[in-house]
Order: structure tokens, then sequence, then C-alpha cells
């Protein structure tokens, strides 16, 4: 069992975090963000060419985030691969002993730094959770065909409580637990009423209780960064009066991790939360403090290492 | 410089005689055709006309806001338009032009005549 | 219908070369009512092939894409070096395949089956999936209009009804969901579609269909 899923099954509340992987063959790139975040995080979530941006693959940087210490969370996209060569990535991943697999749509291709590119789309992030629970569960490929051998993955996708139609939000959750996820990470949260909302709509349809929510946050260096996230990110609903605060602030680096703390207490009191995703995109040295001021540190300590 | 003039006959046409009477700038004007409203001119019939000797051809019709026909002129000027790109475009340097006048104000049509002018005069292609 | 836009001109001269005689040929169906390849369109491009002193006629069918629409054009065609087609890609290869000997341009780039949705603006409706399920989806095909195809509900980038591909265009799922809802079946949304069958599709390879009654 993944130790993401021991943490979450055991009620302590969980602390994942992100790093991207290299645009370039350098391993040494997640060496030290895994180093940054050995400690800090139960589990790493290695991104799969975000933002349609080509990187190293998230399933090779997987490996060597294990290496480090640090247990992944491997993404996979439907955006570049089709049905065949997700389940066929799967299958390695999982004999290679990675137990997290986080499954999305993926950014579109004309977001990205290949907008020539033809995209795949074969199926889309629910039908990649059914796939994947399919084989794990029935031991059956997408097509039906039997399939042989044991596979131990802990399943979890993505939701945006922020994007519209808003009233959908809660519904498209509940498919994603009936699809199979097990784990959900959102979209970063800014917009604490907007969340507090679509939670109040998750418990009453009992959704909390199917899977494990992950609220997600993303601490920024300045008000330039968040006009940014605001205009620009698709997905993401940022407050004007966290804008200003931003711009008011002396110190805006300090008021960014200030702001990520105070958001992460007022997550740990709503019902229904089980952990915080932090995105410390490019600043992956913060999170160990963010963990620390939010009293999550210490993480607690795993007693075996995982393997195979 | 060798130009074509469509002038519709409730505006542009008098306006065009009264220019020619006192010779402003009029002296390149080869051929004049007199229709009812600048909304009839089809694109084709610009191109068409446009394979023969001419440089360019002038419209010459109401102001927008009080065609006689509410809307000739604006469509005279999208036809212009989009004859100016194609031609533009195939890198054939000859061109469309419109001027809005009154039968009594014909200072619009010197100074489009004007512009004509110097855009045949000029080495590069109209812009 | 299927939409083409026209080749910018000066692609057209490339495609054309050093050819002198040239037959623009126009279709008089899908391309003559989305404006792009029409009797109206192939003259205004035979004219401004002449103004560039080419030998230039033009000439519009009822379709193109239908050999018996286009067997009259032989006479036609024995006098150009190169037939410059208006019509869609269909349009294009069969003429291409009944006269071999003569080259034949495309002038429009083929883009989409779809409509008018407003005077001078299309949009693409339909990517002919070869399985139709757009009752699914409140009469909305998000294979199609949805950047993603995604099946299962919207992504996390649709705002205000926008698509986070494409903020000028409409997101798929914002109208399934106001659809179904004015409907009162927002239910049908909680079942799990599940993955196509992209057989009947073009990936599938490319497609015939045949009409054993009508076979001679
Ligand atoms: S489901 Fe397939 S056939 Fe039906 S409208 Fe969409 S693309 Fe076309
Ligand atoms: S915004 Fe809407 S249409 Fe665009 S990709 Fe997302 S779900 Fe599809």
């Amino acid at each position: 069992m993944s130790w993401l899923q021991q943490v979450l099954e055991q009620g302590i509340f969980a602390v994942t975090a992100e790093a991207g992987p290299p645009k370039g063959p350098d391993i040494e790139v997640i060496r030290k963000k895994c180093a940054q975040l050995k400690g800090a995080a139960d589990a790493v979530n290695i991104t799969d060419n975000q933002t349609a941006i080509v990187r190293m693959s998230s399933f090779a940087s997987c490996l060597v985030a294990r290496e480090c210490g640090v247990e992944p969370v491997m993404q996979m996209v439907t955006r570049d691969r089709n049905r065949i060569a997700l389940q066929s990535d799967f299958l390695g991943a999982c004999a290679l002993g990675i137990q997290n697999i986080l499954c999305l749509t993926g950014d579109h291709q004309s977001l990205g730094n290949h907008p020539q590119a033809k995209n795949v789309y074969d199926i889309d992030s629910i039908q990649l959770l059914q796939m994947f629970r399919l084989m794990r569960d029935e031991k059956k490929f997408q097509n039906g065909e039997e399939m042989k051998g044991e596979i131990d993955v802990f399943l979890g996708a993505g939701e945006n409580p922020f994007a519209d139609p808003l009233e959908f939000r809660a519904l498209r959750l509940a498919k994603k637990f009936a699809a199979g996820a097990q784990f959900i990470q959102t979209q970063a949260v800014f917009d604490l009423e907007i969340f507090t909302h679509w939670m109040e709509e998750v418990r009453k349809l009992g959704l909390h209780q199917k899977g494990s929510i992950l609220a997600g946050v993303i601490p920024v260096k300045s008000a330039k960064a968040l006009r940014y996230m605001k205009n620009e990110v698709p997905g993401v609903v940022i407050p004007d009066v966290l804008v200003r605060r931003m711009e008011k602030a002396a110190d805006p680096k300090a008021e960014g991790v200030q702001v990520c703390v105070e958001t992460i207490e007022e997550l740990k009191k709503i019902e229904g939360v089980s952990g915080v995703h932090i995105m410390a995109i490019a600043w992956e040295s913060i999170v160990p403090e963010i963990v620390r001021r939010s009293g999550l540190y210490p993480r607690p300590i795993k007693s075996e290492v995982t393997s195979p | 410089m060798k130009l074509y003039v469509i002038a519709c006959d409730k505006s542009g046409y008098p306006a065009l005689m009264k220019g020619i009477e006192t010779g402003e700038g009029t002296d390149s004007v080869l051929t004049v055709q007199k229709i009812p409203c600048l909304g009839l001119v089809k694109e084709s019939l610009l191109l068409e006309t446009l394979e023969k000797e001419y440089d360019g051809i002038l419209l010459v019709g109401c102001p927008l806001d009080s065609c006689y026909n509410l809307d000739g002129s604006r469509f005279a000027e999208r036809r212009v338009h989009r004859v100016n790109a194609l031609l533009q475009e195939a890198g054939i340097e000859k061109k469309v032009f419109l001027a809005f006048v009154t039968a009594e104000k014909t200072g619009e049509l010197q100074r489009v005549l004007m512009l004509a002018r110097s855009a045949f005069n000029k080495e590069e292609s109209p812009t | 219908m299927i939409i083409g836009e026209r080749k910018p001109v000066k692609e057209i001269l490339q495609l054309i070369g050093d050819r002198k005689k040239i037959l623009v040929l126009g279709c008089g169906t899908c391309v003559t009512v989305c404006l792009s390849g029409g009797e109206k369109e192939a003259k205004e491009l035979a004219s401004l092939l002449r103004i560039k002193k080419y030998q230039a006629s033009d000439y519009t069918v009822e379709r193109q894409c239908e050999p018996e629409f286009i067997r009259p054009l032989d006479y036609r065609l024995k006098e150009v070096e190169a037939v410059l087609s208006l019509a869609c890609g269909v349009g294009v290869q069969a003429l291409a395949d009944r006269y071999p000997r003569t080259p034949v341009f495309p002038g429009l780039n083929t883009t989409f089956l779809g409509m008018p949705v407003e005077q001078g603006r299309w949009e693409e409706r339909c990517g002919g999936c070869g399985q139709c399920i757009v009752h699914l989806f409140g009469g909305t095909c998000p294979v199609t209009r949805c950047a993603k195809s995604l099946l299962n509900g919207p992504c996390g980038g649709s705002k205000d009804g926008k698509c986070e591909v494409k903020p000028d265009r409409d997101c798929a799922w914002q109208l399934i969901y106001d659809r179904l809802k004015l409907q009162g079946r927002l239910d049908a949304l909680l079942e799990i579609q599940p993955p196509k069958d992209w057989s009947p599709s073009r990936h599938g390879g490319h497609r015939k269909m045949i009409r054993e009654d009508m076979l001679l």
C-alpha cells in the first residue's frame, strides 16, 4: 500500500507537494527538488508535461524521486497517449513500484510550446481512472481481456471547485469517485468562500466519505505572479482583496508564505478536507517552512521502505 | 495615372461634374460610369475593370450615414476593402479608392484624387 | 455543410508556378454558401490572375464532388495547363481522379463541418466520428466542440461559458449543462460515459459506405 494511502487511512492530515521534471535530461534538477521536499511532504506529484510544455517524462522522474527517498505520485494525462500507451505505461510504473497515480486530462497542447502537435484525447480523466481501476481490481484491460498479476496502486484525480459551471463541480467529483478515484487534489484555493461552499455541496452528497480530498495551495512570490495567475491561468480564481494585500506588502515573498499558511489553517478547519497539496512551482525550497508554520511538521515517519 | 470612376447619380456624379467644370485634378479621369447607387458595385465588376488599362478605380457616392439607399455606401466600403486586400495579397499595384461626397461639397473628391495620384507616383505598391 | 477558407493568394500563385493557362473552378454547393469557393469567388480569382497576366478562365459546377457534375468539363480541361479548384478537398480529388493528366491545385483549405451561427461567422459542429452520440449531451457534440473531446463533464478551465483553449468560443460543456438543466435531465450527466469506440471514426482507417440495393 502506498505511503500516502497509509497516511490518509490513518486519518493523518496529509501533505503532498509538487515537482516538475526539468526541460532537459539533467537528473540533478529532480534530485535537488526532492532533497528540498523530503521530510516535508508525504508524497510528491511528478507532473506530466504540465502546461503542455515538453519536459523529462513523469515516469522516469518518478523513479529518480523514489531513489531520493521521496514517494512519487505519478501524474498521467490523456492528451498525449491513447489507451494502449496509457495501459502499457501504467503496467510499467506499477511493476517498478510506483504506487500513486494521478489521472488527469491535461492542458491542451495549443497552450503549450508545441501548439503544432496533434493531440490524442482518446479517453478523458474519468475514463482513465475507470480503466486503471478495472486493471487493478478486476484484472482486466480496458477491452475486457484478462490480465495477469497483482497491482497495488492508489488512484487519484484532480478537481477544480472554481471552474464553471460551478453547480456541476461537486457532481463531477462524485463521478470521479465513482470511476475509481481514492484521493483528489484540488486546484489551488485562493477563494476560500467558493471552496467552503463547494465542500458543503460535497458533504451534502456524502462525497468526503468516498475518498480523501486534498486542497491545493500555491505560495506566490509577488503581486505580479498573483495577477498573472488571476488573468492568464485558466481555472484559477483569485479575490481582488488578496491581490491588494500582496500589492501592499513590504516583503511580498514573506506575505505570500503568510497567505499560504493562513489558507492552510482555514482549510484544516473544513470538515472533509483530508490534507493539503502544496504546489510551490519553482519554489520547492519554501515548502518545509510552510509545512512547519502550518503546524503540520513533523511528518509521520515511514516505518518501512516501500518496495515493489 | 488612369482612373475609372464609378459615381452614384445622387451625389457622386453631380460632384464629379462640378469638379470637371473647374478642372480640379480630374485630368486623370478616363472614364465615368453613372450608376444608381454604390451598393450595386460588386467585387467582380471592380476586378474586371482593373483587368483593363486602368491603374485604379474611384468610387464616388453618398456619405455612409446619408446614403440615399441607406446601406449602399456601407456595402461599397466593405467591398472596396476586400478588393484592395485581394489586390495587395496578389501583389498587384492597382487600387480602388472611395470618396464620400455630397452634390455641393466636392472637397473630399479633390482630396481622394490627390491621394490616388500620390499613391501611383510612388514606386512601391500603394497601401 | 463543409466549410473551407480560401488559401492566401500568394500561396495559390506559388502552387500554380509558371503555368499560364488556368481554369479556376468553383463549386456551387457548400463552399458557395460559406462564401469561399462559389461562382463569385471563382470569378474574382480568375480576374486577379488575368490582371497578373495569366490566361485564366473560370467556371462553376453544381458539385465538384460528384462525377456526373464534372464529366461535362472534359473539353474545358483540354485547354488548360492546370485547374485551381475552389471546392473542398473532396471536389479537388474528384477532379484529380477524373483528369489524371492535369495538375489540380486546391484553392481552399477545407476546414470543418459546420454552420453559420451569424452573418459572416461559421462554427464547427460535427467531426464525423462515425458513431453519433450527440443525444447524450442534449444535442451539443462534445467530441467536436470540446477542445479535449471530454465525454464526462467540463475540464477545470471552463470560465464564464467560454473554453479555456479558445476563449472566443463557447465551452461545449457549459452548453450541455445548460441544455440538460433546461430539460430537467441533469442526472444524465452523472452517468459515466465509457471510452468511445473510435473504430468507426477516421481513427479506424479511411471509411466507405455501401448500399447493396443501389449497387449496379
Ligand atoms: S457525436 Fe460524432 S457524429 Fe455525432 S455530432 Fe459528434 S462528431 Fe458528429
Ligand atoms: S473549457 Fe469546456 S470546451 Fe474547453 S476544453 Fe474545457 S470542457 Fe472542453
